[in-house]
């Protein structure tokens, strides 16, 4: 006889309930756990076309990020990568971006289970790609020049010129009809005068953020709130300075001048 | 097996953020449910297990931006169950490492008894899908959510999104095409006047 009556389904055993919760819980503890999760990539590519040549690509390469929330694991200081990082990060670069199989990333920043990678040179015009594990359940703007680095160019020794656009992508990722949940991202990245040696990020909620500094390059992102950068502490090797960092809709819109700290 | 706390779910949700502990208490809480619930959907009962895991973990993964409404937190993993098997593969996928280190070191059943129990359990389970299988998917989540998981038609409303008219419509329709199928009465509920 086939009706509705509740088709029984085996008692789930004590033991086997008490094991799976200790896993689960201590996979939900655990800061970061390095998976090779599929990632989706946007690139650039289309970008540079229009613009006829790269002369700048930039990767986010959330490698190996399966944190069961998003970007754990993440550090407002660059980390040391781990064995294979960044090799990793590039083969999936150039998987992503065929136009960067014979270049070398002038920069790369790794904060915990995330590598960035800076393919960068002087010059008009600028793409990149963004990927992230689909486990964060990103959407992600599919067009996000670097903006115009002819400027950049002309850096004083002592400042620095971040792009003028300033990577952020953001959800909302809806899952059901009842919640909604928006992620967002960060990303400030520009060129460095000839003095300059650190460059710490200083956010507009307080939080500080220490960008990688290499090859006349800075790179840093911060996940969370839109939490613009408003200003700069430069390291150079005669001091620090701070220069201060106008922020347009996008977070920011190019240096606007330095202040001596000390 | 630890006892539980007091807290409804509502705090244990909220307390989740700091205390993972707080979050294996509703997943000791509710794992029978989801479970329940994605073998009756699926008709496996590995790939359920699995599946159930999924549930928490996509839970966990959004706890910060979901507010549970009322204090059960089932109604809103079981919504996240239906999600989850509407997109299964993707959502397979997307936590297989998680996956993998949850399951490492499980004993699969091994007692003759166990193992027949499961046998018998997967035929049954696979009759009763037989039998609304030629409902719209719509109506067999709410079969699933009312009728076998007993959830409230308020609560079933809550977990797919939809007034609880359309839940109530949903099961009055599947009770009808099922009863003219079977050319028999079906079995009232206890959620439901008859």
């Amino acid at each position: 006889m086939i009706d509705l009556t509740t088709p029984p389904v085996p008692e789930l055993s004590s033991d086997w309930i008490t094991a799976r919760r200790e896993h689960l819980v201590a996979e939900i503890a655990a800061p970061h756990r390095p998976q090779p999760s599929r990632r989706l990539a946007l690139s650039g590519i289309g970008a540079v076309g229009a613009l006829g040549a790269v002369t700048a690509a930039l990767v986010l390469s959330l490698a190996g990020a399966g944190a069961p929330s998003a970007f754990a694991g993440w550090s407002a200081d660059p980390t040391t990568p781990t064995s294979g990082q960044v090799q990793a990060a590039e083969s999936h670069c150039l998987k992503s971006n065929p136009q960067l199989a014979s270049a070398t990333p002038t920069l790369v920043d790794t904060r915990g289970p995330y590598t960035v990678l800076v393919y960068g040179a002087s010059g008009p015009g600028g793409a990149g790609c963004v990927m992230t594990p689909s486990a964060q359940g990103l959407h992600q703007n599919p067009d996000f020049p670097l903006g115009d680095l002819t400027n950049a160019t002309a850096v004083a020794p002592d400042a620095i010129v971040p792009l003028t656009g300033v990577l952020a992508f953001a959800g909302p990722y809806a899952p059901t009809a009842t919640e909604q949940l928006t992620v967002q991202l960060i990303l400030s990245v520009g060129r460095v005068g000839t003095d300059v040696t650190g460059v710490t990020l200083m956010l507009a909620d307080g939080t500080r953020v220490e960008a990688t500094v290499t090859n006349g390059w800075y790179a840093a992102w911060w996940p969370g709130n839109p939490s613009a950068q408003t200003a700069a502490e430069i390291t150079t090797t005669s001091g620090t300075m701070t220069q201060s960092l106008g922020t347009g809709a996008s977070g920011v819109s190019g240096a606007t001048g330095t202040t001596p700290s000390n | 097996m630890e006892a539980h706390s007091a807290r409804d779910d509502a705090e244990l949700w909220r307390a989740a953020d700091a205390d993972p502990a707080a979050f294996g208490e509703l997943y000791e809480r509710h794992v029978r449910s989801v479970f329940g619930f994605c073998a009756r959907r699926t008709g496996e009962l590995a790939l359920a297990e699995d599946l159930t895991s999924v549930v928490f973990l996509e839970a966990w993964r959004k706890r910060r931006s979901v507010h549970l409404h009322g204090t059960s937190a089932l109604p809103w993993l079981l919504g996240t169950a239906n999600n989850v098997m509407r997109n299964q593969r993707r959502s397979l996928r997307r936590h297989r490492t998680a996956l993998r280190r949850l399951s490492v070191n499980e004993a699969a059943p091994n007692e003759e008894e166990e193992v027949i129990a499961r046998v018998d359990a997967q035929r049954q389970l696979s009759a009763a899908l037989r039998a609304i299988d030629g409902l719209p998917q719509e109506q067999q989540d709410a079969v699933n959510l009312v009728l076998w998981s007993g959830l409230s038609y308020e609560d079933a409303a809550q977990a797919l999104g939809v007034p609880v008219g359309t839940v109530r419509s949903r099961i009055g329709r599947a009770r009808a095409t099922l009863s003219a199928s079977l050319a028999a009465p079906l079995p009232a509920t206890t959620k439901e006047s008859s």
